[in-house]
């Protein structure tokens, strides 16, 4: 039995938007799971429906073997981190994280033990007495976790909940969520628009796009495997180049009649597919200064300096490519030939986005 | 920019003068002897009664009523104001939290029937209103003096704007907290509307203490005079020809303003945020 | 009102939040202007013994009577008058008030706490100052030669009404547009600066224009002002006199039903009243909804 498991759920609003159509998932004890997609693919409406905020119009939800779906928010035994805290602003922090055991009965001792020891492991012990308006954004995030880690639910729910931070605490904020999850082992699910926090929170990530499961998987399988055009194309950033190809014998044929040969290993995987669209990752092509037969041609154009390495505009046959290259000292060439190694082919088949 | 021009203070200050003169005229005719006031006319500078006046105006029924002291007039005025101001931030905080945080079949029809009431001022349906009060047998009572004039929306509408600007987090934090909706509004939403109820007391006290219309008609027994109303007997002892008090008239006067303008002196802020607000 | 909003569960409590208010607005708002409309076409014998249903007869007899129609025409003037005057000096203070570095925060107490003087008491403390026994601006007027009697002559106790009705509208006219000038992004009128030297010109073309929506606003509080709360004013300044001719429609409404007590006539005039303030609404309303496409 999962810790939690979705069974075909359906969230369809009044005014007939379908935000979440049909979607099943198992979640393990102790899992990080995060969801990821673009704004509009339905991962709040998800989380909002796990948590009791929305109700669903189809499916089931089960936290262990207790059906929820039909319970209120508050026995659900799950808790939130909202995307901006949502602290009581009248309260101390003491107060705020004391607030949801009181409203449950818990005796004051017994709040106060276990505000003392979430207030220990989140380094809040010192600013107990202060009003949220006091706080820094890091402290805000530490007391909305806090306030979730009191109760000790069964499931952490996380809406976002580092988008209100600059980048340089974002990241930091980010190490303290997965350290602390590791170390309660708590059943996490994280929704996120950033795919380099779904990378990096993750134990297993679920891409979604228009209410729909894209991919399940793990941030490797996710960035290395990606199942579909919009996983690949979401997943990784610069975002993948794409060149639409034509099969023809052994080769793809690019739209300017370029050819490349595709590896031995891929050609079984075509299936008879002959429209091809061909991903290769910026930081997987290589430059070489002369072009000559068995490379792309690659028309360059505007370059952005990173420090760690150069991002390279240009073009391949019309289509928009960007290069992201570590060592590369600009001459004026007009002209670049690129390859990249053989497990740098993604295929997918340009009708249905899948990858083959 | 960032020197003044003096054109501009001087404009001020004659906006100033004009506003503050007549006022400052009567205070300084209250403290002078009767005789000098019907000798000389209105006074420039403060005399030499001082504030007895005022002490004359507080505890003698003053011959203006028999048994309406100022003292018993400012109580009254008192009650009429809090009561006032109390009464209509919990009705309207009450019936805004309603209309706000629930779905409920007859909302929208209860919204407009709340609204309705910005139509159609006391002033406007004086006469049947004086009936129906005078049916309840509420004349000559402080439920009659206040409850009728609550009947007005405005704070209904200015807390229901405030309540839309409260954070939705807020109160989905607090369901997952298991506060129920009793829970919510004395926990949360009361707590912080501290701030809006301040600036909305101040602005309704004022109200409440300046009624006229409505307590004339609805008081004939004196023990329920307010003291802005009562300043109408003032009048008519004038009008009648007979030879008044005329400096314990000035000292009423200025003691029927003194409260409110204390008020809205001392918490300026708070009455500026509320009269910006609650008009709107 | 969005539809994102949560709600709180289907139960009994919205009704008892709102219970007290609607009780309230039943019994004494909507009882009473229940009775305004039925009365007003009613005729009640002069002891209030009978009456008999008359349809229009009562609007018929007061759109017939030049009094009333002569009421009418004083309230529109009065009330346009007052707005008016109120609205442009109380413009000009709060302009200057803006302006100014030093002294804001005294000026904008003395300039405000006027608000707090009840119209009765107004109207009374101008009594006093207009009285020809002690007052001293009836015998200013009369050494200037100006022959003022406002006792005797309409025009002249008009004028000393719109006076003391500019006078207490005041301070709630120059809250509102300091509130509107200060509201207007530094930003604006920075490059308000750069792009015009003239102040007379940056006002009219920048600062006008911004301020208008509060503006507009603060015209239908002050024809509200002058139709419904100046009545203790009237009261005890002037009661109407001379021979009516300082007579608003509310004050009207007062002296036929209460000391008249033609119920009839005086429901009828509520309800000439009441339409006249749904047309102010509606304009407001079409106002606001305007205002959102800023």
């Amino acid at each position: 039995m999962g810790a939690l498991t979705l069974t075909s759920i359906e969230k369809t609003y009044p005014n007939g938007h379908r935000a979440v159509k049909g979607l099943s998932l198992d979640i393990e004890p102790g899992e990080f799971v995060v969801l990821v997609g673009p704004s509009g693919c339905g991962k709040s409406t998800i989380l909002r429906s796990i948590a009791g905020l929305e109700s669903l119009t189809g499916g089931e939800i089960h936290i262990g073997d207790r059906r929820v779906d039909t319970e209120p928010p508050a026995k659900r035994d799950i808790a939130m981190v909202f995307q901006n805290y949502a602290l009581y602003p009248h309260m101390t922090v003491y107060k705020n994280l004391a607030y949801g055991l009181k409203n449950r009965g818990v005796e004051a001792t017994e709040i106060d033990r276990k505000v003392r020891e979430a207030a220990d492991l989140l380094q809040i012990n010192d600013y107990l007495d202060r009003k949220p308006q006091q706080l820094s954004g890091g402290q805000r995030q530490r007391v909305a976790m806090g306030r979730a880690i009191v109760r000790d639910p069964q499931l952490f729910l996380f809406d976002e909940p580092l988008s209100n931070l600059d980048a340089k605490l974002r990241a930091h904020m980010r190490l303290e969520i997965k350290k602390l999850q590791r170390k309660l082992s708590a059943t996490s699910i994280f929704v996120t628009h950033d795919q380099v926090e779904a990378m990096t929170l993750a134990d297993r990530i679920v891409v979604l796009n228009g209410g729909e499961i894209e991919q399940v998987g793990t941030p490797r399988d996710v960035y290395h495997r990606p199942a579909s055009l919009f996983v690949a194309s979401f997943m990784g950033a610069p975002a993948m180049n794409f060149f639409s190809t034509r099969v023809d014998g052994g080769d793809l044929v690019l739209t300017d009649g370029q050819r490349l040969t595709l590896p031995a290993e891929q050609r079984p995987a075509l299936n008879g597919v002959t429209d091809i669209t061909l991903g290769v990752r910026p930081e997987q092509i290589a430059v070489t200064e002369t072009v000559r037969d068995g490379l792309v041609t690659f028309d360059v154009g505007m370059g952005e300096e990173l420090g760690v390495s150069q991002l390279l505009h240009g073009q391949v046959a019309d289509a928009e490519v960007v290069l992201n290259l570590p060592k590369f000292e600009r001459h004026d060439e007009p002209q670049l030939g690129l390859s990249w190694p053989e497990d740098a082919w993604h295929l997918f088949d340009s009708r249905s986005g899948q990858r083959l | 920019m960032t020197k003044d021009h003096w054109s501009d203070h001087l404009i001020l200050i004659v906006g100033v003068l004009f506003l503050l003169t007549p006022l400052w005229l009567l205070f300084a005719s209250s403290t002078h002897s009767v005789d000098t006031l019907i000798r000389e006319g209105l006074q420039w500078l403060p005399g030499g009664e001082g504030l007895a006046p005022y002490g004359q105006a507080l505890t003698t029924a003053s011959g203006f009523t028999d048994t309406a002291t100022g003292l018993r007039m400012l109580i009254n005025s008192m009650i009429m104001g809090v009561g006032f101001a109390v009464g209509k931030i919990i009705v309207s905080m009450a019936a805004a939290y309603a209309l706000v945080y629930f779905r409920f079949p007859l909302a929208t029809f209860l919204f407009w029937a709340i609204f309705c009431t910005l139509l159609l001022p006391l002033e406007v349906r004086i006469v049947p209103s004086y009936e129906v009060v005078s049916d309840l047998n509420l004349l000559n009572s402080y439920t009659g003096l206040i409850v009728p004039l609550i009947a007005s929306a405005t704070a209904t509408f200015y807390f229901r704007q405030f309540y839309k600007t409260v954070p939705n987090e807020l109160l989905e934090a607090a369901t997952l907290d298991n506060a129920g909706p009793w829970r919510f509004f004395k926990d949360i939403l009361v707590p912080l509307s501290r701030t809006m109820m301040a600036a909305i007391f101040i602005i309704m006290f004022v109200v409440g203490w300046n009624q006229y219309l409505w307590p004339l008609i609805m008081t004939t027994e004196e023990g329920y005079y307010t003291i802005v109303m009562g300043l109408k007997h003032i009048l008519s002892v004038v009008r009648e020809g007979r030879v008044p008090e005329y400096n314990v008239a000035f000292a009423l006067v200025i003691l029927a303003m003194l409260p409110p303008v204390a008020v809205v002196v001392l918490f300026q802020r708070w009455f500026i945020q509320g009269l910006v607000e609650s008009e709107k | 009102m969005s539809d994102k909003r949560q709600r709180l569960p289907h139960s009994p409590v919205p009704y008892l939040f709102i219970a007290p208010q609607i009780l309230i607005v039943l019994i004494f708002f909507f009882w009473p202007a229940a009775q305004a409309l039925y009365l007003s076409f009613m005729l009640e014998d002069p002891w209030g013994l009978s009456s008999q249903f008359v349809g229009f007869e009562n609007y018929r007899i007061l759109f017939n009577d030049p009094e009333y129609l002569g009421t009418f025409v004083f309230t529109m003037v009065y009330s346009a008058l007052v707005s008016f005057f109120s609205l442009a000096i109380a413009l000009l203070l709060a302009v200057k008030a803006n302006n100014i570095v030093r002294g804001q925060s005294p000026y904008r107490v003395l300039l405000t706490w006027v608000y707090a003087i009840a119209p009765a008491v107004a109207g009374i403390t101008a009594y006093f100052i207009f009285n020809r026994q002690v007052g001293v601006l009836s015998g200013l007027f009369n050494d200037l030669g100006w022959d003022f009697a406002p006792e005797t002559d309409g025009f002249d106790a008009s004028v000393m009404l719109i006076l003391v009705s500019v006078w207490k509208q005041i301070p709630v006219n120059f809250v509102f547009f300091l509130a509107g000038l200060q509201g207007i992004p530094k930003s604006i009128r920075e490059a308000a600066h750069i792009d015009c030297e003239n102040p007379q010109r940056r006002f009219w073309t920048i600062t006008f224009p911004l301020l208008a929506p509060t503006a507009f606003f603060l015209l239908v509080i002050n024809v509200t002002y002058a139709f419904f709360e100046t009545f203790g004013l009237i009261d005890t300044l002037t009661q109407g006199r001379p021979g009516g001719s300082t007579t608003t429609l509310v004050y009207k409404v007062y002296q036929d039903g209460f000391l008249g007590a033609d119920l009839g006539l005086s429901s009828a005039q509520s309800v000439v009243l009441m339409l006249l303030v749904l047309a102010l609404t509606v304009v407001q309303f079409r106002f606001i909804e305007r205002k959102i496409h800023y």
